[in-house]
């Protein structure tokens, strides 16, 4: 087969186009463990469902002598232990069925220099002043006191659960960390902001010692924190998530509000007149969602909505757009999962621009198509007001004081929060805290991820307690 | 080359194989672009679409599993996707910017003869169905083999064969 006229035709990418994208990749973060966490926790549960189900079988048939050992009853009551076996002879192989009298000393975390403390934790007092100590029985907030935390287990690497909005960030310190053969890169977790937060309350020592979230805690939540022995919960600001809809300089002022958002860019919306009914988007136009006057197509050129930017826009401004209808507040109430997922779904019949992650070829583009609109991270649309302009989103212009004050609704804190004692305990964890906290901290790190660095006092950590939680 | 990732070795988590991320960048990156290159028939967006394959895939690069098949197939899923979201973008009327030029390899005379013949392949496949363009693409702008191109189209091996014997035939009879 002569194909040579084919075969001719190929040529080698340019090498400033091959060595810029490299060196883009080279500080993209890998962001999801997710699948691998969720398959661990799959094969976990059908694991211990399979174990569940063979043991409910077999005990049926055994003596209830036999299962008053797995009573949780005082040593003294359950029956006496077998006999240990004999220990090895010192020459031997040690015997790994042998099991130690005494809890295995920690030697590779206790040989560690002592971390240095996040922060001196000047509100300990008042944490515990804030506890109370004498309520009604059978309240909420009847359940036990938390009382002396358990014992950190020592672990080989820090253990983070992070949200989908503060992945990103977290798997960016841990490759940072595992690129130093001295330190330990953390294990991570990506669950939404609600989950991380339980798994991270479940417990101390052997649960998670940081929680990445993209709000903050609830009393609730750490009430909860507490009661499961998690007693010091500390509390510091990574930075602001920012992102902002732009267009050409030259065009008109632009007035969004969220629901105008969404209905420009969510795959599925209310029917007109039946706002019970969900349709296929089909509108193409932004007057025909009474967004602004005259014929102007609607055309977004965004990130990928799985970048940090991207998913930034969904949660923070589609998806308020769509809690604005009655029926999505019903839905959030009977099925929040499905829900979140017409809340989150943007449109892919090429309306919104999928234009990847190079920022100058977007504004570019936004530049030389009138009227289109961008999404950017707020750091790269302030460094260029003077060639585009931002929209102003229920009735806020994003800037530094309504970013600050919190009333631009494209913008949002993300929080760390971890476990005082696993900080000193877990090998890792408080390298982890540190790196992220310099990171994060310095003036345009993670910037093209949407995040500004938290001012000076937000940068302090707070030992949580109940007070710094009212509004 | 495949290495143990230290972070795995360290993390107690189950133990996962780290590729050479370089490598396969250094291999894949001219298939990727000269994938592009035929499936569009222009020199327009195409690199914006590779460094866009090339984002999605390191961003999602601790989600590809090795068993479940080459990182060649998963990094054309990718492009594969990319490119039909492109494609379904474009719109007539949405004039889209075209990616700023950067110096090229070979003389400029080579280029434009590239360059033309790649305008010429673009309205001879005009008239192919989107499966005979891809088949296209990954053969001849890839270099992929015919086995590699049977497990990313779901074709067989002789059917790709036979196929893209045709094909060539037919555009050779109208180049």
């Amino acid at each position: 087969m002569n194909d040579e006229f084919l075969n001719r035709m190929r040529k080698e990418p340019p090498p400033p186009f091959a060595g810029n994208l490299k060196s883009r990749l080279d500080h993209l973060p890998a962001t999801s463990r997710r699948s691998s966490a969720l398959r661990s926790t799959i094969v976990a549960l059908l694991i211990g469902g399979v174990a569940f189900a063979v043991t409910a079988v077999s005990v049926r048939g055994v003596p209830s002598s036999l299962l008053n050992l797995f009573n949780p009853e005082p040593p003294e009551a359950a029956a006496p232990a077998a006999p240990a076996p004999p220990p090895a002879a010192s020459d031997s192989v040690p015997d790994e069925r042998v099991i130690p009298d005494q809890e295995p000393s920690p030697p590779a975390v206790a040989q560690l220099p002592a971390p240095t403390p996040l922060a001196s934790p000047p509100m300990a007092e008042s944490t515990k002043s804030d506890r109370p100590t004498k309520l009604p029985p059978g309240s909420f907030e009847s359940m036990p006191i938390p009382g002396p935390m358990p014992r950190a287990i020592p672990r080989a690497a820090a253990h983070v659960v992070a949200s989908r909005a503060t992945l990103p960030f977290a798997a960016a310190i841990s490759d940072q960390l595992a690129r130093n053969p001295q330190s330990r890169p953390a294990k991570l977790e990506s669950l939404d902001d609600d989950r991380a937060l339980r798994s991270f309350c479940s417990g101390g020592g052997s649960f998670p010692d940081i929680a990445l979230t993209s709000r903050r805690i609830t009393v609730p939540e750490l009430q909860s924190c507490w009661r499961n022995g998690a007693n010091s919960v500390q509390e510091v600001q990574i930075g602001r998530q920012v992102v902002v809809l732009a267009q050409s300089i030259s065009s008109p002022e632009l007035k969004l509000s969220t629901r105008a958002i969404f209905l420009a860019l969510s795959r599925r919306i209310p029917q007109a007149g039946d706002a019970t009914r969900f349709i296929s988007n089909p509108a193409t136009m932004w007057q025909q969602i009474g967004a602004i006057p005259g014929y102007q197509q609607i055309q977004v050129f965004g990130p990928s909505v799985d970048s940090p930017v991207g998913n930034a826009l969904v949660e923070l401004l589609v998806d308020r757009g769509c809690r604005s209808f009655a029926p999505v507040q019903g839905l959030l109430r009977s099925d929040p999962e499905a829900a979140a997922s017409l809340c989150r779904s943007v449109r892919a019949d090429g309306l919104y621009v999928d234009s990847g992650e190079n920022l100058d070829i977007m504004a570019r583009k936004v530049q030389s198509s009138p009227g289109s609109v961008g999404v950017f991270p707020y750091f790269y649309f302030d460094a260029r007001r003077d060639s585009l302009t931002a929209a102003i989103v229920d009735d806020v212009a994003p800037s530094a004081e309504s970013i600050a004050n919190g009333t631009y609704p494209g913008a949002r804190v993300l929080y760390l929060y971890a476990k005082e004692s696993n900080l000193r305990s877990v090998a890792g964890a408080n390298e982890f805290v540190r790196l992220l906290r310099e990171t994060t901290s310095r003036r345009g790190a993670f910037a093209e991820m949407g995040l500004l660095a938290p001012l000076e006092f937000e940068r302090r950590v707070k030992l949580l307690t109940l007070q710094d939680l009212q509004p | 080359m495949i290495l143990e990732s230290a972070a795995d070795r360290s993390m107690g988590w189950p133990r996962s194989r780290e590729r050479d991320w370089d490598a396969l960048y250094a291999d894949q990156l001219p298939r990727i672009y000269n994938y592009f290159r035929f499936r569009l028939g222009s020199e327009a967006d195409v690199e914006e679409l590779t460094a866009r394959t090339f984002e999605r895939a390191w961003r999602g690069r601790e989600r590809y599993r090795q068993d479940l098949g080459a990182f060649s197939t998963w990094l054309f899923t990718i492009a594969h996707n990319v490119g039909m979201d492109h494609l379904r973008a474009q719109r007539p009327h949405v004039p889209l910017e075209a990616v700023p030029d950067l110096a090229s390899e070979g003389t400029p005379e080579k280029d434009a003869e590239r360059g033309s013949d790649l305008e010429r392949l673009a309205r001879l496949t005009a008239e192919l169905s989107e499966r005979d363009r891809e088949l296209i693409a990954l053969k001849y702008g890839a270099a992929l083999n015919n086995r590699a191109i049977a497990k990313l189209t779901g074709l067989t091996e002789s059917n790709v064969g036979t196929t893209l014997h045709r094909l060539v035939q037919r555009l050779r009879e109208r180049w």
